[in-house]
């Protein structure tokens, strides 16, 4: 999947107008197009911290994805390091597995982190007990973030 | 009080490819079958047709459905031809915008149609195995496991169910009451009998969805001619006339701010607009056809549509109130839980079967005005249908 964005990438850098495919247009590349390590979220965890996004001028965090703040149209967002604390809101549990290095069962869940965004992430495999409303804290290990009870 | 209009539009033709669990060619060849049922029924000829309105599954290569399916079907004199993208919403939207177009002078007869072929020879699963973007960050779906609709769906069950202290048997119910009607669908894939202990007994997918929570996959392809609510009576017996029509889009439900504990859906919106047009409550809707691909869903619209309080779905479906007999049928051909799922196709068609009083052993009493609904996305986009047997209400 990975490679084969970047394939897409190189693609769309090797032609001269606006690429509708990824978005990569005269300015520099979009977002969404970049390879999934250069995103800002990763690169965040990469250095052990998790990342949320917060309005500059209105001070309100955002959800993942949002590229502008809907209050201030016309302010930048900027990345900010989250404490890692929140409330389970859903939890999912996988009993079939789809690849190799993730066996079932284990389960996913939605966390509110406290500063309000919405975050989707694997829950570790000895939190078993955990459900929603529970508090968890983020554990961040080798670019790998699991929740882990608090 | 809003003031009761007339009709909007009206579907005149319902057509349907062989519907199978088999693979039984592509895409494009069902479409082009479904079509020509379609126009069958309605006894037009392709000359007669001047639009053309085409839904694929958000799934698949869009090649698998090109606009060139109007050269398939020899329909040479279109006025009106695109590929509508609303992932689950699409075919409610097609009808839409084909009103919309009828009523602007765009065209007469628009011909709707989606076909799809999830099962290929390697088996369903694998179509609906990607990874569903709800997290709004690149790719982390996949780095989660959250893979497939059934993990995004599975999430917003197990949030909804826990916020409001209900058991996992409010899931169970609706495929109950899903499968007392497909019993009496000679159309329905699932028709044996369903009780409480046999549905508890069914394998988890991803919990707290079992596999009688999720969708049953077929290959075919539906097409519906729609034109205006004066030509209707001349070409069908029993036309379905739409009186209401509405969509909502709230944004991403999976990381919108939670109210009342839970996030907000462009369900609401979408029946709201539809009912208001068409000068009508919740109330006044005798039965509803709703896009649920997943068994949560039917629980969530019944209660953003204004039919239940936020969390009393589940005891109105386990008191068999949209089962039959009961106060308001819903999903009266089985649904895509025990009917067959061919996404918005399946709760569009059952309104006309029931409007035209094909229904057989499940035909309702009571046809004047149906909710059809379509949902995609993990309930992020929604769309609304009012269809009444009378061209006014």
């Amino acid at each position: 999947m990975e490679v084969a964005s970047i394939i897409m990438l190189l693609y769309c850098l090797g032609r001269s107008r606006a690429c509708e495919i990824c978005q990569v247009g005269d300015n520099g590349m979009s977002v969404e197009s970049l390879p999934v390590k250069d995103h800002p979220f990763y690169q965040g965890l990469h250095r052990g911290h998790l990342l949320y996004l917060r309005c500059d001028v209105c001070n309100r965090a955002l959800p993942y994805g949002a590229s502008l703040c809907s209050r201030c149209p016309e302010s930048t967002i900027r990345w900010e390091s989250s404490a890692g604390l929140g409330q389970v809101r859903g939890r999912a549990t996988y009993h079939r597995s789809y690849r190799e290095n993730l066996p079932a069962p284990y389960d996913v869940v939605v966390v509110q982190l406290d500063e309000g965004p919405r975050l989707l992430g694997r829950l570790s495999a000895d939190a078993e007990s955990v459900k929603a409303g529970a508090r968890v804290r983020a554990q961040i290990d080798r670019d790998e973030l699991v929740f882990v009870a608090e | 009080m809003v003031k009761r209009a007339s009709a909007k539009s009206a579907i005149v033709g319902l057509g349907f490819s062989e519907l199978s669990r088999k693979s039984i060619g592509s895409a494009r060849k069902l479409a082009a079958d479904a079509v020509r049922d379609a126009m069958v029924d309605a006894n037009l000829r392709p000359c007669d047709v001047d639009g053309l309105l085409i839904n694929r599954s958000p799934l698949v290569d869009p090649a698998s459905m090109p606009l060139a399916l109007q050269d398939d079907l020899q329909l040479a004199n279109l006025r009106l031809l695109s590929s509508i993208e609303g992932q689950g919403s699409s075919a409610v939207q097609m009808v839409q915008y084909a009103t919309g177009a009828i009523r602007a002078g765009m065209a007469r007869t628009v011909v709707c149609v989606f076909a799809d072929t999830p099962l290929q020879s390697q088996g369903g699963g694998q179509a609906f195995a990607a990874p569903l973007a709800i997290s709004g960050i690149p790719d982390w779906e996949a780095q989660c496991g959250l893979y497939g609709a059934p993990g995004a769906y599975a999430l917003a069950a197990d949030e909804y169910l826990s916020y409001y202290g209900l058991d996992r048997d409010c899931l169970g119910a609706v495929a109950m009451s899903d499968r007392e009607w497909a019993v009496r669908n000679p159309q329905a894939f699932l028709r044996k009998p369903l009780d409480l202990a046999q549905y508890q007994a069914s394998p988890w997918v991803v919990e707290p969805f079992r596999v009688l929570d999720c969708a049953y996959p077929v290959n075919g392809a539906v097409a519906v001619v729609v034109t205006s609510s004066r030509r209707a009576p001349n070409i069908a017996e029993r036309p379905a006339y739409v009186h209401g029509m509405g969509q909502g889009h709230a944004g991403s439900a999976a990381q919108a701010e939670a109210h009342d504990g839970l996030p907000p859906l462009g369900a609401g919106l979408a029946g709201r607009i539809a009912c208001d047009m068409a000068g009508v409550a919740p109330k006044d809707i005798s039965a509803c056809q709703f896009y649920e691909a997943f068994s949560i869903t039917t629980l969530l619209v019944l209660e953003a549509n204004g039919f239940c309080e936020p969390g009393a779905a589940g005891d109105f479906v386990k008191a068999g109130e949209t089962s039959p007999g009961g106060r308001l049928p819903c999903n009266t051909g089985g649904g895509h839980l025990s009917g067959y799922y061919l996404q918005g196709m399946t709760p569009l068609a059952e309104a006309l079967i029931q409007v035209r009083r094909q229904g057989g052993e499940r035909q309702l009493d009571d046809v004047a005005l149906q909710l059809v609904t379509g949902n995609g996305g993990r309930l992020d986009y929604h769309a609304a249908l009012l269809l009444g047997s009378e061209p006014r209400l």
